[in-house]
């Protein structure tokens, strides 16, 4: 890996303006970082996990507390580090470091100041994991500040993949600033699944980054379901020479829900390869902003990237912007990006009605088979559970106004 | 491609940079105001083009809009404007001519060697010639002023056409919109006003140049257009300069009312020396079942920023943008479109073409716009960039922003080099590189060639060839 990717820290950061086009769509108040204070952590009952045949490990916080914990110990004894990130080695640590140096404004840095919990997953070389971890993260405490930290390393060669959930009952509003960081090795391939599931009074800022190296191939898949106002960035930094990045995220928006998610995908060395995938819906008075930048480097020739972002608008009023973007200073490359935004096809639905489908449930078939595609490509666990969150959010009745 | 496509008079010494157009001649302002900008030079202006007070009173408000107005903190560089160092003003004929044997012999000289004249007795229906900060040609075919058509400078108009000034100037680009926009309201000169009355087809297109002769020099020409209810008019502009050692400012506004029915063509071939920042706000408004089209050729300049803009105002309008840029050595090409969907039934198209080398840098910058509650509502945006060497560069940054459900938008962006495999299908048919990279970037930029009027598709290849030259092998 590169080193000369790391940018130089900043001296003194600032909280974004309205000039900073990344927060030109969104609240940077909504968040109330300055006066939302880390709430005490819940009650330290760390408990055996039954075990789950369908995990290699999982990890059970509740407000901040470790509640659960089970690891197949086979992995444990070849070397794997699954726990608290207080449990997290020396090289998890110095990674933890080079990402917080990574931050440009207050906003992000803000995570790695309040930093309060989080899990640790460290795979050994040349080691394969059959089945995804699990991290599961609740917080129940209301009007406070969760701050999570989930932390990655895959040595050389090694292949694992990891669930991570975030979710809160209803009617805690309160803000969560979390991150995820992954250092994945020469070779190792690995799948992270992003899971977020918050109330919809909560206000939800992430900040997350990945650093692949040579050959790694990383999968990331991310359902954008909970929150009122959720603002995310995830940052992947192409360092090593035939790296390839596949991304696949779904995202709704009902009621009142503001959600603006930016990908950043920067190509730094030869050879590599992205592909990105984003389909959204929106309906009631939700608004739903993607934004999806390639950059390309001046020292990643052969770079082939693609991202399509998709939007579903169901009724007037729920609003869709699409931002994809392309940051190419290097000619041997294959870039491209489609961003399409509408209602269902008509065409479509003709065809179904002619069959004998009301309109309405045509329309919601068609828009359910739009996410079909991203949601065969979820863990196995937990198709079952996004399918029915999707007809969920669909077909609901509307989300009146003023009621979360 | 072969060197017959080339002029003879393209000698070594005028090659410079593949710039044919650098020349220029001794400066002899009759009137010239003094450098920088202030209230005084604004008073001066509007003294000697012997205005009414409403339109001084509205040049000293836009003033104070350009003092109060941050500069753009987006796009691309400009700390290298020195707002002091301008002329804002300066007039080098005391009248307009209609007859270019009544344009001083040196002026007209120019001209000639623009070749202006010329392509006016051949395809042109009008021209329009800009020196400077005023017009000293214009001239119109005799049965459209005999239908009712209008083609003159604003100055012109203003005085003797003020009810439609009055009604449209400053409407579709409000002094506000941006500090470059006040400027050019508070100190603008020249320019063309064109009026197509109700029902009147102008078949062949009206032209104007632009052309600035004058070191460190600011033009501000003010264009507005309008097109009556039923009318048609294809409006062709063209801008060169000398090249100087000292940066020069293009900052014009164009202003286009399409009223219900009218069809609007503008074409842009924009070829300013490399020492020009090009700094430009255009607009359109289109009403019911109206029709605007950009073709926006950008070729020149040190820096264009430039976003031909249509807000689709009434039912059934239709906007369409073509645009390629080039983006050679030290060139910054920053465009883009922005599209306003505001009515039922409206549908956009703009396909955008960009192509740079040597370090050049262009930029896609657009936005498009689905207001909310709107029905049936159509967009369709292709942007393509060609990088033609390893330190080329380009960028794409498209907004778009839907609040209705009644819409289909599109969006695609490409980026690539020559495609190999079309190279080496071309040369296995002994075709030399070079040629065969010319073909390629000929068929890249087809699309757009084709919209432009013969002379200007040949104009234009040529440029694109010449700024090719000594890009392969």
């Amino acid at each position: 890996m590169t080193k000369a990717a790391t940018p130089v820290l900043a001296p003194a950061l600032e909280w974004p303006g309205r000039t900073n086009e990344e927060w030109h769509r969104s609240r940077l108040d909504r968040f109330a970082l300055e006066t939302r204070k880390v709430a005490p952590l819940g009650k330290k009952t760390t408990q055996a996990l039954p075990s789950d045949p369908q995990w290699a490990g999982q990890l059970r916080f509740i407000d901040g507390a470790l509640a659960g914990a089970a690891l197949d110990p086979a992995l444990k004894a070849q070397g794997v580090v699954f726990g608290p990130l207080s449990d997290a080695p020396a090289s998890v640590k110095q990674f933890l470091a080079a990402t917080e140096a990574l931050c440009d404004t207050l906003a992000s840095s803000h995570h790695y100041q309040a930093l309060e919990f989080g899990a640790v997953l460290h795979i050994p070389a040349s080691l394969i994991v059959e089945k995804p971890f699990l991290v599961h993260i609740t917080e129940t405490r209301n009007g406070g500040l969760t701050v999570p930290h989930v932390s990655v390393q895959a040595d050389r060669l090694s292949q694992a993949a990891l669930v991570v959930r975030s979710d809160s009952p209803a009617h805690t509003p309160f803000t969560s600033h979390s991150a995820t960081t992954v250092e994945l090795a020469d070779g190792a391939i690995f799948r992270l699944c992003d899971l977020q599931d918050h109330n919809l009074e909560a206000a939800v800022l992430d900040h997350s980054f990945a650093r692949l190296g040579r050959d790694v191939q990383f999968f990331h898949w991310s359902a954008c379901l909970g929150g009122g106002t959720v603002k995310t960035r995830f940052e992947f930094s192409l360092e090593g020479e035939g790296a390839s990045l596949k991304t696949h995220g779904l995202y709704f928006g009902i009621g009142d829900q503001h959600k603006d998610l930016r990908i950043a995908t920067t190509h730094r060395a030869p050879n590599t390869t992205s592909y990105a995938l984003y389909k959204g819906a929106v309906r009631d008075r939700s608004r739903t902003i993607f934004q999806g930048l390639i950059e390309v480097s001046p020292q990643a020739p052969r770079t082939d990237a693609y991202l399509s972002n998709k939007n579903l608008i169901l009724n007037d009023g729920a609003r869709a912007d699409s931002l994809p973007q392309l940051k190419i200073d290097t000619n041997d490359v294959k870039c491209s990006h489609g961003s399409t935004t509408g209602k269902v096809n008509e065409d479509e639905v003709f065809y179904l009605t002619s069959r004998g489908f009301s309109r309405d449930e045509a329309r919601l078939l068609i828009a359910e088979g739009l996410f079909a595609e991203l949601i065969d490509e979820a863990p196995e666990p937990l198709r079952e559970e996004l399918s029915r969150r999707v007809e969920d959010s669909l077909r609901s009745p509307p989300v009146a106004s003023g009621s979360p | 491609m072969s060197n017959e496509t080339i002029p003879d008079n393209l000698t070594a010494d005028n090659f410079a940079d593949g710039y044919k157009y650098g020349f220029s001649t001794p400066e002899k302002s009759l009137v010239k105001s003094a450098k920088g900008l202030s209230e005084e030079v604004v008073r001066q202006i509007s003294a000697a083009k012997n205005e009414p007070s409403w339109m001084l009173a509205y040049r000293l408000k836009a003033l104070e809009t350009f003092y109060k107005m941050p500069m753009p903190v987006w796009g691309a560089d400009l700390s290298g404007i020195d707002f002091d160092e301008i002329y804002y003003y300066a007039k080098a004929s005391s009248e307009s001519a209609t007859s270019w044997d009544d344009v001083p012999e040196d002026i007209r000289n120019t001209y000639d060697r623009l070749g202006i004249p010329e392509a006016e007795k051949k395809f042109l229906a009008g021209v329009g010639a800009q020196y400077d900060s005023e017009m000293v040609y214009h001239n119109l075919q005799k049965n459209l002023t005999d239908q009712g058509v209008i083609f003159s400078s604003p100055e012109d108009a203003v005085l003797n056409h003020p009810d439609i000034i009055r009604q449209y100037f400053g409407t579709v680009i409000p002094h506000t919109d941006n500090k470059f926009a006040a400027l050019n309201t508070a100190v603008w000169s020249g320019g063309s006003f064109i009026y197509i009355p109700k029902g009147v087809h102008v078949d062949i297109p009206l032209q104007a140049y632009f052309r600035v002769n004058t070191k460190s020099f600011g033009q501000f020409e003010r264009t507005l257009i309008v097109v009556d209810e039923g009318a048609f008019v294809h409006y062709i502009e063209g801008c060169t300069a000398p090249v100087f050692t000292k940066d020069s400012l293009h900052t014009a506004v164009v202003e286009i009312v399409a009223l219900p029915g009218a069809r609007v063509r503008y074409s842009t071939i924009q070829n300013w020396s490399n020492n020009m920042y090009n700094l430009v706000t255009k607009r359109a408004f289109a009403y019911e079942n109206a029709t605007v089209e950009w073709v926006d050729g950008n070729i020149g300049s040190k820096v264009t920023m430039k976003y031909p803009a249509i807000f689709l105002m009434g039912k059934g309008a239709h906007g369409e943008v073509m645009s390629i840029a080039f983006a050679n050595k030290g060139q910054e090409q920053d465009t883009g479109t922005k599209i306003m969907h505001f009515a039922d039934d409206t549908s956009s198209v703009v396909t955008a073409k960009s192509i740079s080398k040597s370090g050049g840098i262009s930029s896609y910058r657009g936005i498009i716009k689905a207001a909310a509650g709107l029905r049936n509502i159509r967009s369709k945006v292709e942007c393509d960039a060609l990088l033609l060497d390893a330190s080329a560069k380009t960028n794409t940054y498209p907004v778009m922003d839907i609040q209705s459900d009644d819409v289909s938008m599109e969006h695609e962006a490409s980026v690539s080099k020559i495609s190999e495999e079309q190279l080496l299908y071309l040369m296995s048919r002994g075709i030399g590189e070079a040629e065969a990279s010319m073909m390629i970037v000929n068929g890249f930029i087809d699309p757009l060639v084709k919209q432009l009027p013969m002379e200007y598709a040949v104009e234009l290849n040529r440029l694109i060839e010449l700024e090719m030259e000594g890009s392969v092998g």
